[in-house]
């Protein structure tokens, strides 16, 4: 049966956009369950204890490096500390070093671990991968029965794979929706990412306009008792001058009143000015109304990146720390070249690049299809150029 | 169509007069072979218009397409001279066609096309860039103020031009404020390769001539044959260092080489074994008359206070004396520096030259079907692509 | 707005893609128009009447005929190259810049004998390698002006594009992961599931021997499993007889045009040690994607063009000298003087400065002397 449990442990949760799951099911339970989980994990005895603390593969411990930091491979779920990682796997993909494991690791994947036990760990990176592709949203179906059934069906196929259930079957089936929805996948993940980034920015913006209104209240009460100060002395002044008690008090009071209306007058002006200046800059407007559902409509403003959105990717290789060739080694030795500036590593990157450049451009297709998309171009200009050789003959009546 | 073959004489001002190149009326050309037809069909499609400037190797010609007089180019005519005897076409034109060709980036000035003229002239159809050059903006001290918004915009534009050039292992070798045109929508378009080159294999040497004298590094002074993108690392961080204080950061004068060495030390920092191993080993390398420490961070500060700290950090590591430890073009672009506040003007925000260069835009810029021009503001109207947020 | 560039994508942004990539169709198309063009200007400039008149035919170069001459003068680029002991890049970029030069041009027009010392120059000077004309002209025992006489049209015929993509340093490159390979080291690809590096070690280790086929200049051991000091040189040896593969034959084919210079690398490779080839290769191919039996085969047909290529296709001097014969019968009347038809366009431009500034002048001092005139100067026409 489908679980609607969803693990809420350790507070080191990433909260990334909406896991497939949905509708949970009552805190009280998850939370015992959770909690079971953990008691039996503080249930273990002191070994345990030691255990998360020392690492399997080379048993150093964090009682003697203190920086010790721990990672984990999702592809076995093994956990060893980072020096070890460096050590086995720099070189190229090699086998888990846990005994009797032996899968082929590679060091890329090597992440830290978010929950202490490794199960939930394990749980939540298939739920996440599970989510990426059932992305689907409440909008997207007909009535809540039929979203709710979905659910169940992603449910099933989330169990099955923690589980290890028919295991490649419930692959089958993924693969299978996946492909056949790759689509809707992409612009959902699409639209996804448009809301966590203006999310984010609704915060910020949020946060901001609470700063500057804590800010403002601020300077308003200082301002304030600055002025109530200056009131008294004034009627002190007066009263010591011998002024009429009653309309001495009842003068500081409308001056302060005045003082006060005319102050938040010009705040109000400055706010407004303010609010114009964001929304030129920002587009928003000044209200940020919570729990708005939000749309697509593309942020004007994007973070800036610096590269322009232009990414070189290396798909052929990946630049390795030394290369033993002695060209390369000669040239890292020769201090005339390497004081001026000379990295030799540049040179291995680029003779890299130039080994694949074009490895998958298939010159003849290719070729082929450029002349025949020229051809057509050219066909359809002179097409249009009789359209409008008959245009001109045309003769308006009226 | 044809004027009279034997006067192939720029058109004078002014420039209506509609010129075309003719086609001498030779019976071996009137089957010409491919080449030949191929280069008269690129000379047709061009309208030579008035000549912008005139210079010792190449005069300059405004010009639009015959199919769209909007489309304005830039045509550059390489003169034939005297030394084409002793080295045929010579080395800058060869080098600026065969790079420009390959590069295509939105900072890096385009050649569109090259064709031949009677008389085996070369022509270069460049994008045409009427708003002048940065160093002009910056020497107008009292007509353009611009802010440290707008320094950002520039400078990232120039490193983004200088990283495309160096991921296609191509160095610039010349970056300097008067070859960064402005194009007609606000954005800097790096030109003039003629100094450029590929980047060398090991044991190559390079000359260390070269990179205008206040822009060239110390590694160059002191005669490395043997270096990489990080020269015009150095050379960017002089413009930006530029644009704040609006003057040449290092303006040796007399303007020799000991005494642009001596200038660096002084503004930088002296270079020793200890900042940069192995300086001693270059062959140029001078030993100082007195040492300089390096310059402590509060000073540049003092000095740079524009552009903040994040803005003074990135300048520091651009114009540090080691060039392995100095920032390359890619890293520069990873800095904070460029996400940081305040963000980089837009576009359509930075400055520009004075109202005289944009009248001639509007006038160039004749188009139907126009919008309604609102206050006369060419860049308002002929603009066509809006770069915005900086794609 | 984000951009991706592959390695292959960079590629596609090169001239040599964009303007000098064909298919064998397109190119065989393209030399046929250049060849027949120029066989009717033959019939037209020819001093003998019967043929002006198509009663008789001109007695040409066939297409495979000149496409043999200019493969000819190809392999003369790189003696004349290897001469001045200047880099592989020189001599690559001059014969790729005469095979350009003939697409668009016949042998007929420009005799290849005139054309391919003033291309190694042209060469010389945009790949970085200096050395001045008069040096190079006395070197090779020819006048300055008849060297620099067809630049500017060669320029025209490559349509001013100069640089040209190679493949040495993508092999050099090839030759340091293979290395670092046998040592234990490999650069993990994405997308492509390899084995560890100790596995991949292993099995170069025991890799099967080269074939009889192979160029290699390697001599395998007794055993099929060898040590790592054997494995280098096994490996050098490889990268060796690749090298001198894409020296001689690459050139003097025409897989430049028709593939990239990674699969043509990766060719000779492929030529010179397959067994080894392969093994590498497949740590770049993900085992499932579609573009890897495309690829492979695309190596292998390029491969073929340079395995199927001997130094004996080659034109013999007697054979040379006997198609010039025939050439000079034929050949274009007009371009017969270089030299003089490059000086009098200098000339012309010149003589066109000097009318204009002669004219400036006569107009300056026509001026000058109205102006002296008692009664200021003529008002209406001109003067007498």
């Amino acid at each position: 049966m489908s679980r609607l449990a969803q693990p809420k442990t350790s507070p080191v949760i990433k909260r990334d956009g909406r896991m497939g799951g949905g509708a949970g099911g009552p805190d009280g339970e998850l939370h015992n369950d959770i909690r079971r989980m953990n008691l039996d994990q503080t249930q273990s005895t002191n070994a345990d204890l030691v255990a998360t603390e020392i690492c399997p593969v080379c048993k150093s411990s964090r009682y003697l490096n203190a920086s010790l930091r721990f990672l984990v491979n999702p592809e076995c779920y093994h956990k060893m500390c980072e020096s070890c990682v460096d050590r086995i796997f720099s070189h190229g993909p090699a086998p888990c070093p846990i005994p009797k494991c032996g899968r082929t690791l590679r060091k890329h994947r090597f992440r830290e671990q978010t929950f202490e036990d490794l199960r939930v760990e394990r749980e939540v990176d298939i739920r996440k991968r599970v989510a990426a592709v059932f992305n689907k949203r409440e909008e997207d179906f007909e009535n809540l029965r039929d979203y709710n059934d979905h659910l169940n069906d992603v449910e099933d196929i989330t169990f099955n794979l923690i589980e290890g259930i028919d295991v490649e079957e419930t692959e089958k089936r993924f693969e299978a929706y996946k492909q056949a929805n790759s689509r809707e996948i992409e612009e959902n993940a699409q639209m996804a990412a448009h809301e966590k980034q203006s999310f984010t920015q609704q915060q910020k913006v949020e946060r901001h306009q609470a700063k500057q209104r804590r800010e403002a209240a601020r300077r308003e009460e200082e301002e304030e008792r600055r002025e109530a100060e200056e009131n008294r002395k004034d009627v002190l002044k007066r009263l010591a001058s011998g002024a009429d008690a009653d309309t001495v008090a009842k003068e500081g009071q409308r001056v302060q009143l005045r003082k006060r209306m005319d102050r938040q007058a010009a705040a109000e002006r400055q706010r407004q000015l303010q609010a114009a200046e964001d929304a030129r800059n920002n587009g928003s407007s000044n209200f940020v109304i919570k729990g708005l559902k939000a749309k697509t409509k593309a942020e004007p403003e994007e973070p800036i990146d610096p590269f322009g959105g232009l990414r070189f990717v290396d798909s052929y290789y990946s630049l390795q720390d030394d290369y033993v060739w002695e060209g390369i080694q000669e040239a890292k030795k020769d201090v005339r070249q390497t004081a001026g500036g000379y990295d030799v590593m540049d040179y291995a990157r680029r003779s890299l690049v130039a080994a694949f450049s074009g490895l998958g451009v298939f010159v003849a297709d290719e070729v082929t299809q450029r002349d025949q998309v020229g051809q057509d171009a050219e066909a359809v200009g002179t097409a249009r150029a009789d359209i409008g050789v008959k245009d001109i003959g045309m003769v308006d009546a009226a | 169509m044809a004027t009279s073959p034997a006067l192939d004489v720029p058109a004078e001002p002014p420039l209506k007069r509609r010129k075309v190149s003719p086609e001498p009326p030779d019976i071996t050309t009137q089957v010409a072979d491919l080449a030949e037809q191929l280069d008269a069909q690129e000379r047709k499609k061009y309208v030579k218009g008035a000549k912008l400037g005139s210079g010792q190797y190449a005069d300059v010609f405004s010009a639009h397409l015959v199919s769209d007089p909007t489309k304005l180019v830039a045509i550059k005519k390489i003169k034939v001279g005297p030394e084409v005897k002793e080295f045929g076409i010579s080395y800058d034109s060869l080098r600026e066609i065969k790079f420009l060709q390959e590069l295509d980036h939105p900072n890096i000035i385009k050649l569109h096309a090259v064709f031949s003229t009677k008389n085996q002239n070369l022509n270069l159809v460049l994008e045409h860039l009427p708003q002048g050059d940065l160093l002009k903006l910056i020497q107008d001290v009292g007509g353009v103020q611009y802010t440290s918004a707008d320094i950002k915009s520039w400078m990232l534009m120039l490193l983004r031009a200088t990283h495309f050039c160096h991921k296609n292992n191509i160095l610039h070798r010349d970056i300097k404020p008067n070859n960064l045109l402005i194009a007609a929508d606000g954005s800097i378009k790096l030109a003039d390769f003629g100094l450029a080159r590929s980047m060398a294999d090991p044991f190559q040497p390079m000359t260390y001539n070269t990179i205008t004298i206040w822009y060239r590094p110390p590694e160059l002074f002191f005669q490395a044959q043997h270096y990489g993108g990080q020269v015009d690392v150095w050379s960017c961080g002089c413009v930006f260092a530029e644009l704040v204080a609006r003057e040449v950061m290092f303006r040796a004068w007399p303007e020799t080489e000991i005494n642009m060495v001596k200038m660096i030390c002084e503004k930088v920092g002296t270079p020793t074994e200890e900042n940069w191993p192995g300086v001693s080993k270059l062959r140029g390398y001078v030993t100082p008359t007195e040492f300089v420490p390096l310059r402590p961070r509060d000073q540049w500060l003092a000095s740079f206070r524009t552009i903040g700290e994040q803005g003074v950090d990135l300048l520091v590591k651009m114009l540090t004396l080691d060039p392995r430890q100095r920032l390359s073009a890619e890293g520069v672009l990873r800095h904070e520096f460029w996400t940081s506040e305040p963000r980089p003007s837009r576009l359509k925000d930075l400055p520009r030259r004075g109202g005289g260069v944009e009248t001639m835009g509007e006038d160039l810029t004749q188009r139907g079907a126009e919008l309604p021009r609102q206050n006369g503001r060419a860049d308002k109207v002929a603009r066509k692509i809006d770069f915005g947020a900086m794609k | 707005m984000t951009q991706t560039l592959t390695e292959d994508d960079i590629y596609r942004t090169s001239t040599q893609f964009r303007l000098w990539s064909f298919s064998p169709e397109s190119l065989a198309a393209l030399r046929k128009q250049t060849h027949d063009l120029a066989i009717t200007r033959a019939r037209q400039y020819a001093v003998d009447a019967d043929i002006r008149d198509g009663k008789k035919d001109v007695d040409c170069l066939r297409r495979d005929e000149e496409l043999r001459l200019v493969q000819r003068y190809c392999e003369q680029i790189r003696t004349t190259s290897d001469h001045f002991k200047w880099p592989v890049h020189v001599k690559a970029t001059a014969v790729q810049y005469l095979r350009r030069f003939y697409l668009s041009n016949s042998v007929h027009t420009y005799p290849p004998k005139e054309i391919y010392k003033t291309v190694l120059f042209l060469a010389c000077k945009t790949e970085a390698t200096h050395m001045t004309l008069s040096e190079y002209a006395r070197r090779i025992s020819t006048d300055p002006d008849v060297i620099l006489a067809p630049e500017y049209k060669i320029m025209q015929a490559l349509r001013f594009t100069l640089d040209v993509r190679q493949p040495y340093r993508g092999l050099k490159g090839v030759l340091m992961e293979m290395l670092n390979m046998a040592n234990g080291m490999v650069g993990e690809v994405e997308g492509v599931d390899t084995k560890g590096a100790r596995e991949l070690q292993q099995d170069m280790l025991t890799l099967e021997h080269p074939g009889t086929q192979a160029t290699t200049p390697w001599k395998a051991p007794g055993s099929r499993k060898i040590d790592g000091k054997t494995l280098v040189e096994r490996i050098n040896a490889a990268y060796s007889a690749a090298r001198t593969l894409l020296d001689g034959p690459a050139l003097l084919t025409d897989v430049h045009f028709l593939y990239t210079p990674s699969q043509i690398l990766l060719a000779a490779l492929h030529l010179a040690d397959e067994p080894l080839a392969s093994l590498y290769l497949m740590t770049k191919l993900p085992l499932k994607s579609d573009a890897r039996p495309k690829i492979l085969a695309t190596i292998a047909a390029c491969a073929d063009i340079i395995g199927n290529f001997s130094t004996k296709q080659i034109l013999s001097k007697a054979e040379r000298a006997d198609l010039e014969t025939r050439l000079e019968r034929c050949r274009d009347p007009s371009t017969k003087d270089l030299v003089k038809t490059h000086a009098a366009a200098k000339r012309g431009s010149e003589s066109d400065e000097e009318v204009k500034v002669q004219k400036r002048k006569a107009a300056r001092e026509k001026h000058q002397k109205e102006g002296d005139d008692l009664f200021g100067p003529n008002l209406g026409g001109g003067r007498g």
